[in-house]
């Protein structure tokens, strides 16, 4: 008998007590209270945990030293709410500090798509049937947090997969893209947060904690890793930063004792649709979801839309009020969602903003499933296939910048859960529909985009970058 | 009919014990066997046999949880069953799942001889566990239920089921390995 064989017999005969009534009540669940459409991502909480220490000595450099477990808040840009009436100043004044921060050097997001294209294939390729979504955007923060705390081959890796000529690049890039793609202004929402975490027993360079807090928006802790208060608070920072969506996974994220350093990003986005789903319209109709049909509520319309043939696919894009697009991707019969991940071209497609020669505007009756996807990515192995070795590796890990040379540490875990949530709910605010179709040719042709089937959808910001990807296999 | 009533059937050799444990527990029994066989008819068999094997341990046993009595007994038939299922190549159900999950805590360097030092160790872990990390781990590993199951019982998502099975395998086998099991 395998040793697997024997452990589910032992497990068999674990003590009664422990063991939970199978027909126990269902606990509600809290489904959270949010606009028509989010993604919410606590994405790539990436503890760093000492091991094998070659000397606990105090370094040189300054220590965190303070009892208090807050350092330091991110302080975030401020957007005036969007007006709700016709106050000319007050639109004047949103207007001016939304474009002041998409207003970015041309060339900020350059090689975002390289790396979007390579991480995309990495983790959505591998679905088996089941539902996945990735957040880019947030796992790109992250790594660009890692190699801000890295030196030599650890932080070449990183930049390579950042697609990254070099450290400074990298720096003003990451900033940029955090600014141009931040929104908050009360109606829409994109919110990028990143924080470190850091052990109050250990000595720090603290010119490289700050200069991560700085130029990544980064609020700063410091406690006893062993301390479950401390993980308590990033949980707590999680749930604040991801509108309570993603409880049912930060609840189980704890601390190693042995914990250095924790880098987490997460992105909260939260859009309504700018063309509104009549509930009345809503009503079920039969998935044919990848393990056997499903019947779920159908959201359905007549909309004028963008439209691309592709060529083993059908897309649609749906605007959202002053917050980017989602795109529905339809694979034709025949191929899977995976089939299109693993293709260079629909890969391509993805991580570009529509081009509009081969945009269509259409007249199109919609048939859309409402969905609540979510998943949690063990990101390990991935990053090592991207080449991201080195930092998971004690004996090669170079995290000098951050804890000297005397102390070896690797990375030992990486993970990104994500939740994406549909409904027809949230579009109020018609007269943007107006806005955004304004100077759109008439819609000349017809057709029907029903997504009866697995499929992928991509949330793009306003600024043109995928803040989230997915695909979904189930609706159940 | 309360367990007690049922247990007392058993003692005094009255065959309504069988009846009456089908009609309260059959389907319960067939929960847990039909996540691991997959099978309608191997489920019944498996289920019937349970009432039979129960017949021959009380007297002299006296189960404390009946549910959990009868569940032990059709969760080791059902994957006795398996075992010679997957011999003849018709295996399926979670079982495989279940096996293939748990191969990612245990090593096959080395053969398992004291499965009662095992044992203890798995019931450590398992009562160190959060209590409901302790929940989704059995409902997964005891009842093999299927995720998508775990997820509804307990108001989760699946994928979060699945992150929270994965972090605790994680812990296994950290705890696995520390003693030197299987490696």
């Amino acid at each position: 008998m395998k040793n697997n064989e024997i452990l589910l017999d032992v497990i068999g005969e674990v003590d009664e007590k422990l063991l939970p009534e199978l027909s126990e009540k269902k606990k509600k669940h809290k489904a959270p209270k949010w606009a028509a459409i989010g993604g919410l991502c606590a994405a790539a909480a990436i503890p760093l945990a000492l091991l094998l220490p070659k000397a606990w000595n105090r370094s040189p450099f300054s220590t965190v030293g303070s009892k208090d477990m807050v350092l330091a808040l991110a302080s975030l840009p401020v957007i005036p709410a969007y007006p709700t009436n016709d106050d000319e100043e007050a639109y004047k004044a949103w207007s001016t500090a939304k474009r002041a921060l998409r207003d970015q050097p041309k060339g900020y997001s350059d090689g975002f798509d390289i790396f979007f294209e390579n991480s995309a294939r990495t983790f959505l390729a591998d679905a088996n049937k089941e539902n996945v979504v990735y957040s880019p955007l947030s796992l790109f923060m992250a790594l660009g947090m890692t190699a801000e705390i890295s030196g030599g081959n650890t932080q070449a890796q990183i930049l390579d997969a950042l697609a990254q000529d070099d450290i400074s690049s990298l720096r003003s890039h990451a900033k940029s893209i955090w600014e141009a793609n931040y929104n908050d202004d009360g109606v829409s929402k994109c919110v990028l947060a990143t924080s470190l975490w850091t052990n109050n027993d250990f000595a720090y360079n603290m010119d490289t904690v700050n200069h991560v807090a700085e130029n990544y928006y980064s609020s700063l802790f410091t406690g006893d890793p062993g301390n479950p208060e401390y993980s308590k608070l990033l949980q707590d920072w999680l749930n604040e930063q991801t509108g309570d969506l993603l409880t049912d996974y930060t609840a189980d994220i704890n601390m190693d004792p042995a914990m250095l350093i924790t880098l987490a990003s997460t992105v909260n986005y939260e859009g309504k649709w700018a063309t509104q789903f009549n509930k009345q319209a809503t009503s079920p109709d039969t998935f044919h979801a990848a393990s056997g049909d499903e019947t779920c509520d159908f959201m359905n319309a007549i909309q004028s839309t963008s439209y691309v043939r592709g060529d083993k696919f059908s897309s649609i894009s749906l605007d959202l009020e002053e917050n980017g697009c989602m795109r529905l991707i339809l694979p034709d019969e025949g191929f899977s969602p995976e089939d299109l991940i693993r293709d260079e071209a629909v890969l391509n497609y993805l991580s570009n903003a529509a081009d509009p020669s081969q945009n269509k505007n259409v007249l199109a009756e919609i048939h859309i499933p409402k969905f609540d996807v979510s998943s949690g990515i063990d990101l390990s192995k991935g990053l090592k296939e991207m080449g991201i070795s080195d930092v998971f590796n004690a004996d090669k890990a170079d995290l000098s910048p951050l804890v000297g040379k005397d102390t070896a540490i690797s990375l030992s875990k990486a993970e990104q859960d994500s939740r994406v949530k549909i409904d027809e709910e949230g579009c109020k605010a018609a007269s943007l529909t107006v806005l955004e179709l304004c100077g759109a040719a008439a819609p000349k042709d017809s057709v029907e985009f029903k997504l009866d089937r697995p499929f992928i959808f991509e949330i793009m910001s306003e600024s043109g970058l995928p803040l989230f990807v997915g695909i979904v296999n189930t609706v159940a | 009919m309360d367990d007690i009533q049922i247990i007392e059937l058993f003692q005094k050799r009255n065959e309504d014990a069988i009846k009456e444990s089908r009609t309260k527990y059959g389907r319960y029994c067939a929960s847990i066997a039909g996540n691991i066989l997959h099978s309608a008819e191997d489920t019944e068999e498996c289920v019937n046999d349970t009432w039979l094997r129960a017949w021959n341990s009380i007297p002299p046993e006296k189960p404390k949880r009946l549910a959990v009595f009868f569940g032990r007994i059709a969760r080791n038939l059902a994957i006795d069953r398996y075992r010679k299922n997957t011999a003849a190549k018709n295996g399926g159900g979670q079982t495989a799942l279940c096996l293939d999950e748990l191969s990612e805590c245990i090593g096959e360097e080395s053969a398992i001889e004291d499965r009662l030092a095992l044992k203890e160790i798995i019931q450590k872990f398992l009562t160190g566990l959060p209590e409901r990390n302790r929940e989704i781990f059995l409902l997964r590993y005891w009842y093999m239920m299927p995720t998508t199951e775990v997820a509804k019982s307990r108001g989760m998502t699946e994928g979060a089921v699945k992150m929270m099975l994965k972090r605790d395998r994680d812990k296994l086998k950290d705890v696995l390995m520390k003693e030197g099991v299987g490696i």
